[in-house]
């Protein structure tokens, strides 16, 4: 697990890399966290608190490695993941569907995407494309993830 | 709430609060730029192949946006010199007719043969006169032939209309060379001019260089639109001479000819 989330932090650092964009670059790394902590059945908090700080970690990297200013995408993942969190917890275990994570994998990219438009100070004529962008890349990846959700749901129930 | 769901919380408000501590603090401090730079250092080589990807891609995209550019330079420069070779060969037979009809003498038309009409005159001017062969013969400005022999007291002028004379042209506008001939009746064509060069109706045409005694820039006439197709697929265009060579009773010429 920590193994799969350095590596997904380090695919989002070579897409920055690769980017011009580097802030609006899919939050990939938050992605498999949430996937690696609504997946888990067995609803470890032991793992579930490691998930977090290991979210933390990630995010002060990011900063450290783009921003500059450490603490700012610590926060929003910190934040973002104990959001996503509650809101999994609050439905029953019947209502964890694969349409349920999609939502909230989904929902769960915008905090990042306006933090980097409040970064870029990005004009209100480029707004719309940045949000089109935001969901060409956020969409497929959650959907993606909602693949990986459903294959592993599946697994369980057999 | 159970105790490992608070401790959960617990462990996320605490992380929380050093993301804002940090956030707050960070700024100031000037320790961060050495992590930064130091976080950059370590990552510069596993984001090698990322680095290399995109500026390869940079360089391909330059390529082409490049390689495009500089057709449209090509483009453009090549109008201006098209533009500026028009407007020097304007000035250039600007001043040929300034220093031609400052100098003018005129010579009567004393013989025109019936059978040799649009061949050949005899004028009044000689040797005497410092008349020479192949020099130019105007009329209202235009050629209108060459002398082609000379006596003391007269001369035989060899007309642009004969089908023995012939003389390198060029299509002002274009810049089309090509070769006039006469077809002995009263024609002028503009021969071995390639086919699709867009010589269009009423485009000038004057000489091109032949020799100090004939050169360049002087005006013969303009394209009459009338063409036709050689079988080695050049095309002769006819010209309609500025000259009227119907109503020739005098002529003009000038001893030298300076450019």
């Amino acid at each position: 697990m920590i193994l799969n989330s350095l590596l997904s932090w380090y695919f989002q650092d070579l897409l920055a890399v690769l980017s011009s964009d580097a802030l609006l670059v899919p939050d990939i790394f938050l992605l498999s966290i949430l996937y690696y902590n609504f997946s888990d059945f067995s609803r470890d908090t032991e793992k579930e608190i490691l998930l977090l700080w290991i979210s933390f970690l990630g995010g002060i990297l990011w900063d450290l490695r783009w921003i500059g200013i450490p603490g700012l995408f610590a926060f929003i993942y910190v934040g973002t993941f104990l959001c996503a969190s509650w809101a999994w917890s609050v439905f029953p275990e019947s209502g964890h569907t694969v349409s349920m994570f999609f939502v909230i994998v989904w929902l769960s990219q915008l905090p990042g995407f306006f933090a980097g438009l409040f970064l870029w100070n990005i004009v209100t004529e480029h707004y719309f494309r940045s949000m089109l962008v935001c969901q060409a890349y956020s969409i497929p990846l959650s959907a993606l993830y909602s693949l990986f959700y459903a294959r592993k749901l599946k697994l369980k129930n057999v | 709430m159970d105790k490992q769901s608070t401790q959960k919380w617990v462990n996320g408000v605490i992380a929380l609060s050093i993301s804002l501590i940090l956030l707050g603090i960070a700024p100031g401090i000037q320790m961060r730029l050495h992590i930064v730079n130091f976080i950059s250092n370590i990552l510069y080589i596993p984001e090698y192949p990322a680095r290399v990807l995109r500026y390869a891609a940079l360089d391909l995209s330059g390529w082409f946006f490049g390689k495009s550019e500089l057709i449209q330079r090509i483009n453009l420069l090549s109008q201006e010199n098209t533009k500026l070779r028009m407007i020097n060969s304007e000035i250039m037979t600007q001043r040929i007719l300034l220093d031609i009809n400052s100098n003018l003498e005129s010579a009567q038309v004393v013989l025109r043969a019936p059978n040799a009409w649009w061949n050949e005159l005899r004028i009044n001017g000689g040797r005497k006169d410092g008349l020479t062969i192949g020099e130019a013969v105007f009329k209202e400005g235009y050629l209108v032939g060459r002398i082609s022999s000379v006596e003391e007291n007269f001369a035989w002028v060899e007309l642009i209309t004969s089908s023995s004379l012939m003389l390198p042209a060029v299509v002002d506008e274009t810049r089309d060379i090509g070769v006039i001939c006469g077809d002995g009746e009263g024609n002028v064509w503009l021969q071995f001019v390639p086919e699709n060069r867009g010589i269009e109706k009423e485009m000038s045409v004057s000489t091109a260089l032949v020799g100090d005694k004939l050169p360049s820039g002087l005006r013969i006439g303009k394209i009459s639109g009338e063409s036709s197709i050689s079988p080695n697929g050049f095309r002769s265009v006819r010209i309609d001479i500025g000259a009227d060579l119907s109503k020739l009773y005098s002529v003009d010429y000038k001893r030298h000819i300076k450019r």
